[in-house]
């Protein structure tokens, strides 16, 4: 049967005067749906600007699909040559050196070394780079001589300014290099990540710092990232028919971002705040639509006397709610979408990418059609079914007081509880009043406490998996390098004389090369320990550590393997030069290491005589002070360095402990920006969802308020009851959210764990979150209940009690 | 006698779509302390906003009012709430108890409200006012829970709650059966014996025959003020 549309169009019109006489309640409506759209459009459109450009702008610089470190008088000629090679579509040298600066104007910060590490990096003819293209920002590509183009990140890791000298170190002496503009570098994680800034200089200061501008690392790309292993061998072999030798070869996915893991935990939980937002959002507005067609009850039993049918009651109702929908969503929409782009703009930033320009999230555009129509309709068609079941008599019955009339079991068991004060008894049972309502608000405010404690609490843990991982790990306060190769016999008399430090051990550190069982060789990081070391507690993953017996034992980094293919009970080659021999080790252990989670192994400093037959040398000092903060480390290490240099025993660089982990820190600095950002805007949401139901609620019962001034009520006590029945409901959230968020926390953390370190984190409950939450619903609730009491009481009591 | 309401050229005019609507003319009425006065007319005429003047529900155009000592026109809103809940009893026609709360709870909610009664008397006067009126074995339960002419009787019970020299009814008994309003109707005679003073808008003829005074409203105006022999 045919809708009588002569009967929809007067009805059509009947709806818009409905929606625009009752402005406030249709702007309060459409703005809790609002709030919902909002907060989950926002964070789709955060994480599509993200994902694509990202992505698009990485792709842009041609990255490398196979990274060679070589060694040897490489020229660009030699790189040219590997274009040759079948499959290969692009060749590019560099030469990378990492040497240490300091500013001519003395230190920057108490807190920081004097001698920092810097990357210098040169590329012959830079105009016309093929891959991992470096990008000149500011000034020009080497004008004149003596010149440094600093990453634009680096500059203010650095604490420089395009203009300012700086002192480089070129075989302990300092040269001083100008910083003439800067460039952008994508191929590499920031500065604050890597541990060190990254600087272009040109092949003649490449020269003088280095001693020689002989190119050390080669990037090709490929027609088929499946030809890599072949292409791989092909450049080794042509490479060392050339007398050129090896070192590494590294196939790279040019879809992996080199921010990769921090975005996998980001987009992981990305997706898990977008289901538990769309879920909140999704009772926000089925909450806002219920209670406003249980309103229209009276007058769909009034259609229904007149004539109408269940369906064209339908038809009528279904279009004031998908115009409360429209309304709600042509609010969010261009709101959520340039919120989205800021953050995701913001978080770009923190990786040192630039967004495109804006755009609308077409996806994000989608979703939030789908939350602000679909839902709205999809929740109305309950009550709507309700009220069309009606009777006419039923519908159109005045029995006063609308509202609920609260025959339900939940409010005949709060009206057992006595001795309330009256005031309060009815604000605890007017909370009972609609117990679907009630249910639907709380879930809502339960779902954002629940997720902002959870946020908190997964920020919370990831610092203390990161403390664990460093400072449970390792024990000393400071490195110390010097310049040359020091007997331990000679150094530990000095170090006597120096009272503030409380331990000390020489630990070996080397690059070698490693030879897998696969037959690939890589570049490691050795650490030869002492047995009795107090400095390092593994945390092992799986295996052992080592043993008193062990004699060609070696414990490896889960990252690390990981990525190699390397198992417990593996045998490896390890090569440290041509002085001495190749030998074989046996991984025993695997550990998860932060620190030295790219290539670094461990051996017992006792074994290392297998390879060096002279082990009373040493490069480098580990050393333990009395007090352990960062300016105390700080403030020892520059007296002991001072202490060596003076005695002969010159230092090359220090690093103190808790720089070290400032440095790994960072690297996840943009995870605990974007969870403390999403606990922020979940908040928001909860809150203001809360805002708008109690909103609902009071303009609902205008004709109690017009009852209760009739007898005798005035506006605190008004203004007592209501903001009563809003904190009960927010009090009740309140604990449903703490109980929520313990199973939610945990959770989460398992999941950030599991893309972060691929074990869940250390937990920590964040109960500063409690007081946040609490303070968030007591705030909220008050301003819910306050404000449209305090409208409410401003009405006359005749208006209140016309009030339908 | 003692004058409890003086309405003196009382105006009301609404401001409506159509334009003005004036829907009091000038009215000026006395009555007197322990009255019993309907005030009758059709729909429309403007009685129920002649009473609403009288519990300050709504306040004049033009005109003064004065009730229970209190001068209505020169008080806000909180003073009137206030005043209004010491010194008149409301009775609705659909009675408006608050759901959320039980009978015995409705009563004592204007002694909470004006503080008439020590908190640890409010109890056993509403306890009183509900024997008074046969509904104290209904006191526990909810509103929703009892028949339509109870909730009017337990009405009667709030608006008795601090004790009010005035009592106003609007319609009472238009929403109960003819035997149930015969017993409500009882009640407020009662009231009346007892030196209340009661103004009663009611549509029922036979009902306006059997209260002592009757005034007519007709068109914003009062056209008659009537002592009623047969009461």
């Amino acid at each position: 049967m045919r809708l009588p549309f002569d009967a929809l169009r007067t009805l059509h019109r009947k709806n818009l005067r409905d929606l625009w006489n009752n402005r406030a309640r249709t702007l309060l409506v459409a703005l809790s749906i609002a709030i919902g759209v909002l907060g989950v459009g926002m964070i789709v459109a955060t994480w599509n600007v993200l994902n694509v450009d990202l992505y698009k702008r990485y792709a842009a610089i041609h990255p490398a699909h196979l990274e060679i470190e070589v060694l040897g008088a490489v020229q660009p000629s030699d790189v040219e040559k590997l274009r040759d090679l079948p499959g290969v579509t692009a060749s590019q040298g560099r030469i990378v050196f990492t040497t240490r600066y300091r500013h001519t104007r003395g230190e920057t910060s108490a807190l920081t070394d004097p001698w920092q590490p810097l990357q210098l990096i040169t590329i012959p003819e830079p105009e016309t780079q093929s891959v991992n293209q470096i990008a000149l920002v500011q000034g020009a590509w080497f004008a004149q001589t003596d010149e440094l183009l600093v990453e634009r990140a680096s500059l203010s890791e650095m604490g420089a300014a395009v203009g300012e000298p700086l002192v480089v170190d070129a075989f302990g002496n300092g040269i001083v290099l100008n910083i003439a503009g800067t460039v952008h570098q994508q191929d590499d994680v920031v500065a604050a990540v890597r541990g060190s800034p990254v600087a272009l200089v040109d092949e003649n200061t490449m020269r003088r710092v280095r001693g020689t501008a002989a190119i050390n690392i080669i990037y090709l790309t490929v027609q088929d990232l499946n030809q890599r292993p072949a292409i791989a061998d092909a450049a080794r072999k042509q490479l060392e028919a050339r007398g050129f030798t090896v070192a590494r070869i590294t196939q790279r996915d040019p879809n992996v971002h080199p921010a990769q893991d921090v975005l996998n935990v980001l987009f992981v939980v990305m997706g898990v705040l977008g289901v538990l937002a769309l879920l909140m959002s999704s009772f926000l507005v089925t909450n806002t639509i219920s209670a406003l067609v249980t309103q229209q009850i009276k007058q769909i039993g009034v259609m229904k006397a007149l004539g109408a049918d269940t369906r064209l009651v339908a038809v009528s109702y279904g279009e004031i709610v998908l115009a409360y929908g429209l309304v709600g969503t042509v609010l969010a929409v261009p709101f959520a979408e340039r919120l989205g782009y800021r953050l995701a703009e913001f978080l770009a930033t923190q990786i040192n990418v630039d967004l495109f320009p804006y755009r609308p999230s077409p996806i994000a555009f989608i979703v939030m059609i789908g939350v602000g129509l679909a839902i709205p309709l999809i929740a109305a068609s309950k009550p709507l079914l309700q009220g069309a079941r009606l009777t006419v008599r039923e519908a159109i019955a005045d029995y006063g007081i609308g509202g609920g009339s609260g025959n339900n079991a939940l409010a005949r068991f709060v009206a057992r509880i006595r001795n309330l004060p009256r005031v309060w008894a009815l604000a605890l049972r007017n909370a009972m009043r609609v117990p679907e309502r009630l249910v639907l608000t709380l879930i809502t405010l339960m779902l954002g406490g629940a997720i902002l404690i959870a946020v908190l609490s997964t920020d919370s843990s990831f610092g203390l998996t990161v403390t664990n991982l460093i400072e449970g790990q390792y024990g000393m306060d400071a490195i110390l390098t010097f310049e040359q190769p020091q007997r331990l016999h000679r150094v530990t008399p000095v170090l006597e004389g120096f009272p503030d430090v409380t331990r000390s051990e020489a630990w070996y550190f080397a690059q070698a090369t490693m030879q897998l069982p696969q037959g690939n060789q890589v570049q490691v990081t050795m650490n030869a320990l002492p047995s009795d070391t107090q400095f390092y507690s593994p945390r092992l993953q799986s295996g052992r550590w080592f043993q008193a017996s062990d004699t060609d034992a070696i414990v490896v980094n889960r990252k690390w393997a990981e990525q190699e293919g390397v198992r417990l009970g593996d045998t490896v080659k390890l090569d440290l030069g041509e002085r001495y021999p190749v030998t074989d080790w046996r991984v025993v252990g695997i550990v998860q290491d932060l620190v030295r989670q790219q290539t670094g192994v461990f051996i017992r400093y006792e074994n290392l005589e297998r390879i060096v037959k002279e082990t009373d040398r040493t490069q480098t000092l580990l050393v333990r002070y009395p007090q352990h903060d960062l300016a105390s480390q700080v403030k020892y290490t520059r007296a002991l360095t001072d202490y060596f240099n003076a005695r002969g025993v010159a230092v090359f660089s220090t690093q103190t402990m808790g720089n070290l982990k400032n440095q790994v820190t960072s690297m996840y600095r943009i995870l605990v920006i974007f969870l403390l950002v999403m606990a922020g805007l979940m908040a928001l949401v909860g809150g203001l969802g809360l805002m708008g139901m109690l909103s609902i609620n009071v303009l609902e019962r205008s004709k109690e308020i017009g009852v209760m001034r009739a007898i005798g009520a005035d506006t605190p006590a008004l203004l007592q009851i209501f903001w009563g029945e809003s904190i009960v409901i927010a009090l009740t959230s309140f604990a449903l959210a703490l109980a929520l968020s313990v199973p939610l926390s945990i959770f989460m953390t398992r999941l950030v764990g599991r893309a972060f370190i691929k074990t869940p984190l250390d937990f920590a409950y964040a109960y500063n979150g409690i007081f946040y939450w609490l303070a968030v619903v007591v705030v909220i609730g008050t301003l819910a209940s306050i404000i449209p009491a305090l409208n409410a009481a401003r009405l006359s009591v005749r208006e209140c009690l016309n009030y339908e | 006698m003692e004058q409890v309401i003086t309405l003196q050229a009382v105006s009301k005019t609404f401001d409506t779509p159509a334009g003005p609507l004036e829907i009091l003319k000038g009215v000026s009425l006395n009555v007197g302390r322990g009255e019993f006065v309907a005030i009758v007319g059709p729909s429309g005429s403007g009685k129920s906003t002649l009473i609403n003047m009288v519990t300050g529900i709504d306040r004049p155009t033009r005109g003064t009012i004065r009730v229970a000592g209190a001068e209505l026109h020169a008080l806000n809103e909180n003073e009137i709430a206030r005043w209004r809940g010491r010194n008149v009893g409301v009775i609705f026609q659909f009675f408006q108890l608050l759901p959320m709360l039980t009978i015995v709870e409705n009563v004592m909610l204007p002694m909470d409200f004006c503080h008439t009664y020590p908190a640890s008397e409010r109890h056993g006067r509403a306890m009183h006012l509900l024997e008074q009126i046969g509904m104290a074995d209904q006191a526990h339960k909810l509103p929703s829970a009892v028949s339509g002419g109870q909730q009017q009787r337990a009405a009667i019970a709030r608006a008795m709650a601090n004790d009010p020299a005035l009592l106003v009814a609007d319609e009472p008994t238009g929403n109960l059966d003819s035997k149930t309003a015969d017993a409500v109707f009882a009640m407020f005679g009662a009231l009346v014996q007892q030196g209340k003073t009661l103004v009663m808008v009611t549509h029922d003829r036979e009902l306006a025959t059997r209260i002592p005074r009757v005034v007519r409203v007709h068109d914003g105006l009062i056209v008659s003020d009537e002592s009623n022999g047969a009461a």
